[in-house]
């Protein structure tokens, strides 16, 4: 499934992955210098971010930066039932995503880059010596603040579109996974295990980027927490005005101009590159 | 099984993914019916809370084919995308999608070699489908299946506002702010239904007052669209969100006699919202799909499992 777009190589295949497929998308590059590997946000933000986070990785790809996209398991288009899902389940994916792009181009500079929940488990990974630089976009602190947030979003859904008595509430969810084992958000059964797996996941973030004698001096990483300008980017912006059609018309963006973000963010990556290896300035 | 597919239509690629019946390849003989979904709205074509995914592979599994594809700029697929929500809205509205539906639904079922194709889809692919059904001239289309289905335009204050042109005088322009403000406020108040409903019967008053049949801001051309497929009377499934805040909302579907058609069947699912993610919305969905297939489109796979 390769063709080329300018000139940019779009590959979009499945990968056999522990009896499951996993759907990834390869933005490749004619020259290229670096790889990154981009880790969406959580399930149930994917559909709002998508649109920008295709472009990033065209923008990348445009750069030299080859740039590879993936769903994690049974979530989008790849397969596997929700409930069984686990974010060490989803660190395989990743961890099986990054051997497919280092196949490509081997030897290349990789960076990790996560969008929210993407960016714990992006942190998470080059905690443990993967990936050569790491960007991270608004990451939540933790597993559990993930799905909390997940789930408040969910929550002020229902606010909106039911009346007091037929909404959910905070118990009523949380009953809901004590009586079932799961809980509904957006359509995706989070599990029980899956919830207590969150709340012993937190977000490992290196030594302040350059502080001598420490990793970070020889592998850098960037934090950088996204604003309303970035919109859609944003974890639960878009959700209720999709979930409420009749108000969306006046104030959605649906694919303003990223240029100043992209770029900001790409020198940085490029810089990074520039500097793997050697002690940061 | 899924695969990864794309066809190229001027200069951009289509991307899609097509779900494969279990058991059928090289067997010619089996799973000969194709469903073709597209993107709700602006959003990838998984839809939202994976609807389109859930539908596709239970399809599958029923021994279809089912293909789900991103429309040109959205998800996957090449091309570009206006700035604004309601310019994507509009373009899907008055029929953009057709043509690109149409022309998929054609040589899906070329390569495939199915014997029919279904047109499926939610709010914005629904409409597409209605478009791409009354392009057909070939026959290709043998079924829909339309998930709640928007009948109302953007309103023509939104497109105005939009375009370039005069601008309003500075008191017109005061009142027409303060009253989509108001507006906004009253569709958006949570839980406000009576408020809702009354709201929509002055509007729809004062509409009948001027003489109007339907609202000022029906898509007259979707409708249009609507009954030059109904002359075609190909079977069609139409699955209804009833929400309890949707009182007052004027009923297209009665106003186009929709139960009175040949070959339609339209169903409403009770307490869920236009995304069907709540009150089990999605099950209910992929029972309504499931069994209007079964009935209409009967799958070789599914009938010798059901024989045996």
């Amino acid at each position: 499934m390769r063709m080329t777009h300018g000139i940019q190589a779009i590959d979009a295949r499945y990968l056999d992955h522990q009896g499951d497929q996993l759907y990834v998308v390869l933005h490749g590059a004619e020259k290229p210098v670096a790889q990154v590997l981009l880790a969406g946000p959580f399930p149930s933000e994917r559909t709002f971010s998508y649109l920008p986070w295709v472009r990033w990785a065209r923008y990348l790809a445009r750069r030299g930066f080859q740039a590879l996209r993936f769903d994690y398991r049974a979530c989008g288009e790849s397969t596997g039932d929700f409930r069984k899902q686990s974010l060490r389940g989803w660190m395989e994916d990743i961890k099986a995503c990054i051997a497919f792009l280092q196949a490509q181009t081997p030897g290349l500079p990789l960076v990790l880059h996560g969008l929210g929940f993407g960016g714990l488990l992006a942190a998470k990974l080059f905690s443990e010596d993967t990936g050569d630089a790491l960007l991270l976009w608004s990451p939540p602190n933790s597993g559990r603040e993930a799905f909390r947030g997940a789930l408040m979003r969910r929550l002020a859904i229902d606010f909106g579109l039911f009346k007091a008595g037929q909404r959910k509430s905070w118990k009523d969810y949380m009953a809901e996974l004590e009586q079932t084992g799961a809980v509904d958000v957006e359509g995706y059964a989070c599990s029980r295990d899956l919830w207590q797996e969150g709340n012993q996941f937190p977000l490992i973030t290196p030594p302040a980027s350059g502080q001598p004698g420490t990793q970070s001096e020889l592998r850098p990483w960037k934090l950088v927490n996204l604003d309303k300008g970035a919109e859609p980017l944003v974890g639960g912006i878009g959700q209720w005005r999709t979930a409420n059609p009749e108000g969306v018309y006046e104030d959605l963006r649906l694919n303003p101009d990223l240029s100043p973000l992209y770029e900001e963010n790409f020198q940085w990556m490029k810089k990074a590159v520039q500097t793997i290896g050697r002690p940061v300035k | 099984m899924r695969n990864c597919i794309q066809f190229e239509i001027d200069g951009q690629w289509l991307r899609g993914v097509c779900h494969e019946p279990p058991g059928v390849s090289g067997d010619p003989e089996s799973g000969r019916t194709g469903v073709l979904f597209g993107n709700s709205g602006w959003l990838p074509r998984s839809g939202r809370g994976d609807l389109s995914v859930h539908l596709a592979d239970a399809q599958a599994q029923d021994g279809y084919w089912a293909f789900r594809f991103d429309m040109p700029g959205l998800g996957d697929s090449d091309g570009d995308l206006p700035t604004e929500s309601w310019e994507l809205l509009n373009m899907i509205q008055v029929g953009d999608h057709g043509p690109f539906t149409c022309w998929l639904a054609g040589e899906l079922k070329k390569r495939y070699g199915l014997e029919k194709i279904i047109l499926a889809g939610h709010c914005g692919s629904a409409m597409s489908a209605v478009y791409a059904a009354m392009l057909d001239n070939s026959n290709v289309v043998s079924g829909l299946i339309l998930m709640d289905m928007v009948f109302e335009a953007v309103p023509r204050a939104v497109l105005a506002n939009g375009s370039p042109g005069q601008p309003a005088p500075p008191l017109r322009n005061f009142f027409g702010k303060a009253r989509r403000l108001a507006k906004r406020w009253i569709l958006k108040a949570p839980g406000g239904d009576k408020l809702k409903t009354l709201y929509r019967q002055s509007i729809r008053a004062s509409e009948k007052f001027r003489g109007l049949d339907v609202p000022a801001n029906s898509n007259t051309k979707l409708m249009e669209a609507w009954r030059r497929v109904m002359d075609k009377r190909l079977p069609t499934l139409i699955i209804s969100a009833h929400h309890p805040a949707a009182g007052g909302k004027f009923d297209y579907l009665a106003y186009l006699k929709v139960e009175q058609q040949p070959g339609v069947t339209s169903v409403a699912i009770e307490g869920t919202t236009h995304s069907f993610l709540e009150g089990n919305g999605g099950q209910a969905v992929l029972a309504h799909c499931a069994n209007w297939l079964h009935e209409h489109f009967p799958a070789r796979s599914f009938a010798s499992s059901k024989k045996s």
